[in-house]
């Protein structure tokens, strides 16, 4: 009899206990799998960033010979963008969007030298719709661009080259029209105009 | 004999039965829960009055926010905050985001956390100490439970460790008080829950886990650390060389067990019991708004209007020198806004967000605003007569 009532009492927690293991991995599975669905639900409402481009370091535009560095360019005190320390490096306005990224990526490059010679963007003009531009950047990728269209501005503020943010753009800017030795500057701005080969 | 012979077997089949239909009945009505933290979730410190004081370098990752409090008593610096620091007026320290809107709905949630941590499924103390006061760590390890202490409130003096995986609620109706060099360990800190009916103090080099809520004050001393939130509903934080980090908790980080009666039907009822606070709030039909034109108006000022309408024309805007570092924050009812006192000559990030009156709709994309003047890219040509057409 006691041995009986034993094996009842042995057998019992056994069960017991097969069903709480049994029970504990259905409820931490469920919960588990909650879990996922409340973390996948918010990351659906989130905005899901994209890879950010490496910081760019090289602009080769094969239909003008360029191949030129990057150097990290921002404002001066006069409100306008810096431009390259040489005029065979291009600039990059480094407080606006990278290469790559959404956004206006703008890269600004000499015309002339001091003494008349030739800048890096001297030739910008000639550049056309299709025409291929290419950045690299720090990571060792290329990025491509192709020219949509080139349109010169008056100096000064010009938020369409800087913030139009639909999709990625690059901006190539340089001077044009005639010398004002008043004012030491080009009359004109050439603005050539890119778009993110997809 | 023959009669457990002949009713042995039946015995077990409905014992077992038994079991399958009461265990998740129990486990559901006992299942105790980290309430929502809904807005204050992305504080790592919240205060009310009158300040919020610091004795540097301390080091917090998380938001931190002063209401109903003027900005002027943070004593925190922004290169102390891995994130933003929120004030009710524009008295805040350097870089500090003028919100009193997200402000007063984070204390409101905060109050509601404060309240859920004693209601529904964690009204019952799995353990209660009584009046005396209680050295936690003369208890310790601890399971995920319900701790409950009088009038003498809450010490951890040694080392209180938290063992085995679930939520924790130390409930005190007076003080919370460690000791030098004492410490909390194991548990997720989210799930981790220290209510304090007065204050909260953290004595020198103490490492301590949770979300402290406590309606008066909360005191850290010098060194000690805090993985997850300082949550003070009425009165200061006080700060002195702290590190505090409060790691992301998803709003409904343990979903109350359905007590649905049969097993299987468990998934219809979760959201209803787990996400507490943040249910009042009608969501907002995120249409990203977009910058339809934009000027510099002066050196230090620029005006841009944006679009479309899409049920809401109320909208926060964030802006700063870099895309994703938002300086300040302004709030705008209509769709045309010109921000001024901006730095001379500097190009604006820029980031507008829906929002109605508790909730921010972060669905806008950033747009840099006010660029420079074109570049100056050339010298004088007659040198050498290049570019001679004109």
């Amino acid at each position: 009899m006691k041995t009986y009532v034993k094996q009842i009492v042995v057998s019992l927690s056994f069960t017991a206990c097969i069903l709480f293991l049994l029970f504990s991995f259905l409820y931490l599975t469920k919960n588990l799998n909650k879990k996922q669905a409340v973390q996948n639900q918010a990351s659906q409402t989130q905005i899901i960033p994209k890879p950010t481009p490496g910081m760019p370091v090289r602009l080769i535009i094969p239909a003008i010979q360029v191949d030129a560095g990057i150097q990290n360019l921002g404002v001066t005190d006069q409100g306008e963008m810096e431009v390259p320390s040489t005029i065979i490096d291009v600039g990059w306005f480094k407080p606006g969007s990278r290469p790559g990224d959404i956004g206006s990526a703008v890269i600004s490059g000499h015309f002339n030298g001091t003494s008349g010679e030739p800048g890096v963007f001297a030739q910008l003009e000639t550049l056309k719709k299709g025409d291929e531009l290419h950045v690299k950047d720090d990571r060792g990728t290329s990025l491509t661009f192709i020219v949509r269209e080139s349109r010169i501005f008056d100096p000064g503020y010009a938020d369409e080259v800087f913030g139009k943010n639909d999709t990625a753009h690059l901006n190539l800017v340089t001077c044009d029209g005639y010398w004002d030795p008043n004012k030491k500057s080009y009359s004109k701005r050439l603005v050539v105009f890119s778009d993110l080969k997809q | 004999m023959k009669i457990f012979e002949k009713f042995g077997l039946t015995a077990i089949l409905l014992i077992i039965g038994l079991g399958c239909i009461v265990f998740p009945f129990s486990k559901a009505h006992a299942a105790i829960n980290s309430p929502s933290l809904g807005t204050a979730d992305r504080f790592a410190i919240l205060a009310g009055t009158p300040n919020i004081t610091n004795v540097p370098t301390s080091s917090i990752t998380g938001d931190v926010g002063l209401s109903p409090a003027t900005g002027a008593g943070i004593g925190l610096t922004a290169a102390q905050v891995t994130g933003t620091i929120y004030a009710v007026d524009a008295a805040g320290p350097l870089g500090s985001i003028v919100n009193p809107g997200l402000l007063t709905t984070a204390k409101i949630d905060l109050a509601t956390a404060y309240d859920n941590l004693i209601a529904g499924d964690n009204a019952t103390c799995t353990v209660d100490y009584g009046a005396a006061t209680k050295d936690l760590s003369l208890e310790s390890p601890l399971g995920p439970g319900v701790y409950c202490v009088g009038a003498g409130g809450f010490e951890v003096n040694t080392t209180l460790a938290l063992s085995g995986s679930g939520v924790w609620i130390f409930r005190s109706e007076s003080t919370i008080v460690t000791a030098p060099g004492s410490s909390v360990t194991g548990g997720d800190p989210c799930n981790v829950w220290w209510r304090s009916e007065t204050s909260t103090t953290l004595d020198t080099t103490t490492s301590f886990r949770g979300n402290i809520l406590a309606l008066a004050s909360i005191t850290m001393n010098t060194g000690a650390t805090l993985a997850g939130r300082a949550l003070a509903r009425n009165g200061a934080v006080s700060l002195d060389s702290n590190t505090i980090t409060n790691a992301a908790c998803s709003a409904a980080a343990t979903p109350t067990p359905s007590p649905a009666p049969s097993s299987g039907s468990s998934s219809t009822s979760t959201s209803t019991s787990g996400s507490g606070g943040t249910a009042s709030c009608p969501t907002i039909n995120c249409v990203p708004p977009l910058i339809i034109d934009s000027q510099r108006v002066d050196a230090d000022s620029i005006t841009f209007n944006w679009g479309p309408y899409a049920g809401t024309d109320t909208f926060t805007i964030q802006y700063g020198l870099e895309n994703g570092k938002w300086l300040w924050s302004t709030n705008v009812t209509g769709f045309s806004t010109t921000l001024n006192s901006l730095p001379a000559n500097q190009p604006i990030w820029v980031l507008i967000s829906p929002r109605n009156s508790c909730s921010i709709a972060p669905c806008g994309v950033p747009r840099l605003i006010g660029g420079p003047k074109l570049p100056n890219t050339g010298f004088n040509p007659l040198i050498s007569g290049f570019r001679s057409s004109w």
